[in-house]
């Protein structure tokens, strides 16, 4: 039995423009996702990275100001980092100096290994280890840190 | 003049219509939605700077005048040097309202401050802990009477 034909110009074909329907809706989705992917991306929250940055800065700069780095002694340096620093926190300080009037450089190091699949924020500062009546300078100091969210 | 004819495959027409509707929906509801995102990204993006400017201001900063106090104060800073918090300056500070620090750190959000010393025993303080829709609170590490201290420092609205 002879399938009846619609009575338009071309009979019951249609026109479908598959492909180009297809590839369309690939556009679309390709740049919602890359949008998707860029947004998500840059709105990601960088104040803990700053607050790590913040945390380090303050700790080196409170040893200095205690005078605990004059103390060059590392035992009470990690004694008094490990009271300071958050328990969530990971840190390596490297501690070198070299005597006024000498070339030999001394240094010791506090911490844990760095960790290089995350967010590691560093410093360095530099300190002066004076005398006890404060008139000479007898060490030249640098005190380098790196911390990271454990 | 001879009439032309259009022709419509209905089903396809249903199909591609809808397909298109679909697609217009979706790509108006991810721009709202990343609309808003990015309205709030900007605005959280703002607070947190703003504290983290101000805590550094706060604690490496004598202030301006450096002499100040509650009457004459232009730029309020607590240090007597760098990450040394001052006795008299941190006084004068509390005495401060909250609309005068507001107005003194140049900002329009509500001021929370709280020193305490290294065991977490609160030395001073200032406003009331966040508690709003949107706030950033740092912790500094600084020196107090000569013992380790930590100031808390908070912006929220």
């Amino acid at each position: 039995m002879k399938k009846q034909s619609w009575n338009l110009v071309y009979g019951n074909k249609g026109f479908a423009f598959i492909l180009d329907v297809a590839l369309a809706i690939l556009l679309v989705i390709l740049m919602l996702a890359a949008s998707n992917i860029y947004i998500f991306k840059n709105t990601k929250d960088t104040s803990s990275n700053l607050q790590l940055s913040k945390t380090g800065s303050d700790v080196v700069t409170v040893l200095d100001n205690t005078k605990e780095l004059d103390t060059l002694n590392k035992d009470s340096i990690e004694d008094s980092i490990s009271g300071l620093i958050p328990e969530n926190y990971g840190y390596r300080f490297n501690i070198s100096w070299q005597k006024s009037g000498s070339q030999e450089m001394q240094s010791f190091e506090i911490g844990s290994l760095v960790p290089n699949d995350k967010f590691v924020a560093t410093g360095k500062k530099f300190f002066l280890v004076t005398s006890i009546d404060e008139t000479n300078i007898t060490d030249y100091g640098s005190a380098k840190y790196w911390i990271w969210l454990k | 003049m001879k009439h032309r004819k259009a022709q419509i495959n209905v089903f396809d027409f249903i199909l591609a219509s809808s397909i298109s509707v679909i697609i217009l929906v979706l790509v108006a509801s991810t721009f709202f939605l990343y609309e808003r995102k990015i309205n709030e990204f900007v605005l959280y993006n703002d607070l947190s700077t703003k504290t983290f400017q101000v805590s550094d201001v706060l604690i490496k900063s004598e202030g301006v005048p450096s002499n100040w106090n509650s009457t004459n104060v232009n730029i309020v800073g607590l240090a007597s040097e760098d990450r040394v918090i001052n006795v008299d300056k941190l006084n004068n500070f509390i005495d401060l309202s909250q609309p005068e620090i507001k107005d003194k750190m140049a900002t329009n959000y509500n001021v929370y401050f709280n020193l305490t010393n290294i065991t977490g025993k609160s030395i001073a303080s200032i406003g009331n802990p966040p508690a709003g829709i949107r706030s950033v609170v740092i912790k500094r590490y600084v020196m107090y009477k000569n013992e380790e201290a930590i100031m808390e420092f908070g912006l929220w609205e």
